[in-house]
């Protein structure tokens, strides 16, 4: 296994990636009080239930913030330096570690989700939206 | 309240590298060094703390450790975050309960000779996004920072420049030529907006500190240093938690800190920072109340964190500078100035110091005060 594929520890890092593959980014959302999970478990860290079910983000978020990767840490990403590192606010709440692809992302702007595909493994990533 | 725990010696080998050693074998020379800076001998102890090094190699295990060093401890234990800080709490704690009376916390790495580089992710799901080095969290906290703040990027070279001054005063420190605002300035970014000369380097190295009694410390050769105070937050919510990587939880921290010591911000003669990347140490002067939310960036400018500043900060050198020992060495300076024996790079009427940590993820996070006597 190398460092650029998914960690499959446990049936939800499993299902996680899964969905991922299928192009559909989901998270656990609690049934007993409304929290959205991430990263994915066994119960909700709110409210200990494990009435957790599978449902996917509806796409839409904020740049909390980035960084720009200008040292080649890894040679299998050579070609790809400089890339960003963002932390991206789901409007679902959590906040999730990605790329945003089309360019050096703006913190507070809204991104909008997308998916592409290294070596063979398939990830989430987001872009610019858009502003009307 | 139990007993209080003391630091009755402290060792550290030269930091940089050491091609010829073993984590063990650092290990074990810090130990003597301590040992003999207390006035002890190997079996006055009967603790023994180690933090194993950070490659995986398992190196200074601790009950390898003491098997190498001879030693049956009553008590033994490593912390796998065990970031100098945590293990003397540790310490303090197994003093405080009557599980040990003198307790030797060792960490030692040959991380820089052993070509250990970090490229692993930190989290194991950030890999896939390329997101590797541990200053990810930094740079992601400080550009936010920087945006909430309207603050400029390039005045955080006053840490890693003043810093360096500090180191160049040290003779063990591993990075001792100056760095100029030029050099600074022009160093390449590593994760934009944090530059190479703003995170710190792998080196390898030694260090030991002696944690006991009073009744111990004070028959030790060496000024006796009282642990006064010492604070905790942990944060295993991390990223769920809001504003994480801004590190909000320095301000409880700081409160609980002071209040166990009896002391405020206006007390301290010296602030250490376990410093992986510049950021660390404006966040903690912001949180421990030195200046106000967004002040830090113009705080440390001209000279201010210096030995000879309103705060010196990090007066050994600190990780940036004077070697790769996650908080470790940072204690050991902190004894020789509250004894005075700091030579080249005392701090004048250096009566008070505090430490602070906040892990690779800010999961732990830690106040410690020391004082003669």
């Amino acid at each position: 296994m190398s460092i650029h594929d998914p960690p499959i520890r446990d049936e939800h890092e499993r299902i996680f990636w899964e969905l991922i593959r299928d192009e559909r980014l989901s998270l656990q959302r609690c049934a007993e009080c409304g929290y959205w999970l991430y990263p994915p478990g066994p119960r909700c860290p709110e409210c200990l239930s494990g009435d957790l079910t599978w449902r996917p983000v509806e796409g839409h978020g904020r740049v909390w913030s980035y960084t720009v990767y200008e040292h080649c840490f890894d040679p299998d990403l050579r070609d790809e330096v400089p890339y960003n590192v963002a932390l991206i606010e789901l409007a679902e709440g959590p906040l999730v570690l990605s790329n945003v692809i089309d360019g050096e992302p703006v913190i507070g702007e809204p991104v909008r989700l997308a998916y592409a595909q290294r070596n063979g493994v398939k990830r989430f990533v987001f872009e610019r939206e858009e502003r009307t | 309240m139990g007993r209080e725990a003391f630091i009755a010696g402290v060792g550290a080998t030269v930091q940089g590298k050491h091609p010829d050693a073993t984590a063990w074998d650092l290990g074990v020379d810090a130990l003597e060094l301590a040992l003999s800076d207390a006035g002890l001998a190997r079996d006055d102890l009967d603790g023994l703390l180690t933090q194993e090094t950070q490659d995986g190699s398992r190196q200074m295990e601790v009950a390898r450790f003491g098997q190498i060093i001879g030693l049956n401890p009553r008590a033994s234990g490593s912390l796998h975050y065990g970031t100098a800080g945590y293990t003397l709490a540790f310490a303090a704690a197994l003093i405080a309960s009557g599980q040990a009376e003198a307790i030797a916390c060792v960490y030692a790495t040959n991380q820089k000779t052993g070509g250990y580089r970090f490229r692993r992710p930190l989290l194991p799901e950030w890999g896939v996004f390329g997101a590797y080095n541990p200053a990810t969290m930094a740079a992601l906290g400080f550009n936010r920072y920087l945006f909430d703040h309207q603050q400029d990027a390039d005045k955080l070279g006053a840490v890693a420049i003043t810093q360096r001054a500090n180191a160049a005063r040290n003779p063990i420190a591993f990075r001792r030529d100056p760095i100029t605002w030029d050099d600074y300035l022009s160093a390449r970014y590593v994760t934009r907006p944090l530059r190479l000369l703003d995170i710190c380097s792998i080196s390898d190295g030694g260090v030991a500190v002696i944690v006991t009694t009073e009744t111990i410390a004070r028959s030790c050769r060496g000024a006796p240093i009282r642990i006064t105070g010492l604070g905790r937050r942990d944060r295993h919510r991390m990223l769920q938690n809001p504003d994480h990587l801004l590190l909000p939880h320095l301000y409880d921290l700081a409160d609980e800190t002071y209040r166990r010591a009896g002391i405020g911000p206006e007390d301290v003669d010296a602030f250490y920072v376990q410093d992986p990347h510049s950021p660390m140490v404006v966040w903690a002067l912001e949180g421990f109340g030195f200046c106000g939310p967004g002040e830090g960036l113009d705080f440390i400018q001209d000279g201010a964190i210096g030995i000879d500043g309103a705060l010196p900060v990090n007066p050994s050198g600190g990780q940036l500078s004077e070697g790769y020992m996650v908080g470790w060495l940072h204690q050991v300076d902190a004894v020789r100035q509250l004894r005075g024996e700091a030579d080249d790079h005392q701090v004048a009427d250096c009566d008070v110091t505090l430490f602070c940590a906040s892990g690779g993820f800010r999961e732990y996070s830690l106040g410690m005060t020391l004082s003669r006597g």
